[in-house]
């Protein structure tokens, strides 16, 4: 068994650095949901030149709409979402500063090449694995556009929340990697 | 004619989607606990592991297994012989249907994912609509069936048009050359809906009711259909695509085909794939 990386955020270069695709990561720190409409409205505000709502720079995006948080209980369920929807916006965001990107799903060309040039890792998180993954989760807060409901942008305070590097900084990608070692039968 | 309480329909379709969001099923833990038992890959052996773990941490908590808490899907079977009795308010079972799934997402704190309009976009805060499917039969029992169905295994759906000069092995072909393009954006290992003829619009309610079967492993009761089952699921996990596609044998748990007459020039077919956290259930009345 190979233990999982421990980051926290801020993430610094040279400890993503080490990693590579496959690897597991334990994150501590603060991450920000933005999906689909969150994405939108960041765009419409750097394109127009407005106050963004949280600093990119440095920043962990997880793709994901939480449910919302029930009385019995600190959080929802939380889980990604597919972050090939995100692929247009994301290399103008990694560009101003983004370090991480959480989801599921592959990345397009165009996405991997903006993740080699600025030094950004993207990691899956548990897909349907909501329940699981809010046991790692301290708290919830919106910190933009409330009125998007669930697409609204959330502070999570996480802790030793459970990732797999998919693209590391040398241009690995698990999603490649994974199915191609397990046929070619060297798991 | 059998009189039907509206208020006791509604009673049961709430707990049914309230459960649905929160309690896999036992054919679901079944197929997953025997897929991670016989898991070649060990990392794919670990991803299966923790997917039972989400099962058990959402049961325990009472919290739904994904966010996705999806747009509610109802097929209604209904007998001819029904005589509702409007005890609870509501106009008919239509308006039953919509509140009973209104009051479960808020009273349960699920997500609502429902968006007014598809180019305006604005959340209808309460994930109404839920799409209901009708279908009539002699008698008079009433068989709900819900899909909690999420986005993401939704967008992965397709639907082409073959002709019937076109051989099964080509269908085939292309019902897993589908599930190779989904990869792991559909949250494997997944459930394969597929739907065979019909026209344009029933192939692909075809494909989504072929999700409801249960239990899980139960085969199409023509043996043609069965047998095209296996060997598509066999076909599938020889990919490698395997659990969250990272590699491994179970990217799927089962396929379902579901077949209807069509016209003699046509030959439709679709996939609709469901993600691994597959919330179906059914009440009989």
């Amino acid at each position: 068994m190979i233990l999982p990386y421990r980051l926290t955020t801020p993430l610094k270069d040279e400890e993503m650095a080490p990693l590579r695709a496959g690897d597991q990561v334990l994150l501590t720190g603060d991450i920000y949901t933005a999906r689909d409409l969150a994405h939108k409205r960041i765009q419409e505000a750097i394109d127009r030149g407005l106050p963004l709502p949280f600093p990119l720079k440095g920043a962990v995006l997880f793709y994901a709409g939480p449910t919302p948080k029930p009385p019995h209980r600190h959080v929802g369920s939380v889980g990604p979402t597919t972050s090939g929807r995100m692929d247009p916006y994301a290399p103008l965001l990694y560009s101003l500063g983004v370090k991480a990107t959480i989801g599921k799903g592959p990345r397009s060309p165009r996405v991997k090449e903006a993740q080699l040039l600025h030094q950004c890792l993207y990691m899956a998180a548990l897909g349907g694995g909501a329940a699981l993954l809010s046991l790692s989760i301290l708290s919830m807060e919106v910190v933009a556009f409330p009125e998007l409901g669930p697409e609204a942008v959330y502070l999570f305070k996480v802790r030793d929340f459970p990732l797999t590097v998919i693209n590391d900084l040398h241009g690995g990608d698990f999603y490649l990697e994974g199915p191609a070692r397990y046929r070619e039968g060297r798991p | 004619m059998r009189r039907l309480s509206l208020s006791l329909v509604e009673s049961q379709v709430k707990s049914l989607v309230e459960r649905c969001c929160v309690d896999l099923s036992a054919d679901l833990l079944d197929g997953l606990e025997k897929r991670r038992g016989g898991e070649p890959c060990p990392w794919a052996e670990n991803t299966l592991a923790s997917l039972l773990e989400n099962a058990r941490v959402a049961s325990r908590e009472r919290i739904p297994l994904c966010q996705d808490t999806g747009m509610a899907v109802f097929f209604v079977l209904l007998g001819d012989d029904l005589l509702f009795e409007r005890d609870n308010g509501t106009k008919g079972l239509e308006e039953t249907l919509q509140r009973a799934m209104r009051d479960a997402y808020r009273e349960s704190s699920f997500r609502t994912s429902m968006v007014m309009d598809p180019l305006r976009r604005k959340n209808t805060g309460d994930n109404s609509p839920a799409f209901v499917h009708w279908e009539f039969l002699p008698g008079d029992s009433l068989t709900i069936s819900f899909i909690a169905k999420g986005g993401g295994a939704e967008n992965m759906s397709r639907l082409k048009m073959f002709t019937p000069a076109c051989s099964a092995e080509e269908i085939e072909a292309w019902i897993v050359e589908t599930v190779v393009q989904a990869g792991s954006n559909p949250c494997p290992p997944t459930v394969v809906g597929v739907g065979l003829g019909g026209n344009f619009d029933t192939v692909s309610w075809l494909a989504k009711r072929a999700l409801l079967r249960t239990p899980l492993e139960a085969a199409n009761l023509d043996p043609f259909y069965g047998g095209m089952e296996e060997r598509l699921l066999k076909k599938i996990n020889g990919t490698g695509i395997g659990p969250q596609g990272l590699g491994g044998e179970t990217t799927s748990l089962a396929v379902h085909v579901e077949a209807a007459p069509c016209h003699m020039a046509t030959l439709p077919a679709a996939v609709n794939i469901n993600c691994h956290a597959h919330r179906v259930g059914r009440v009989v009345l």
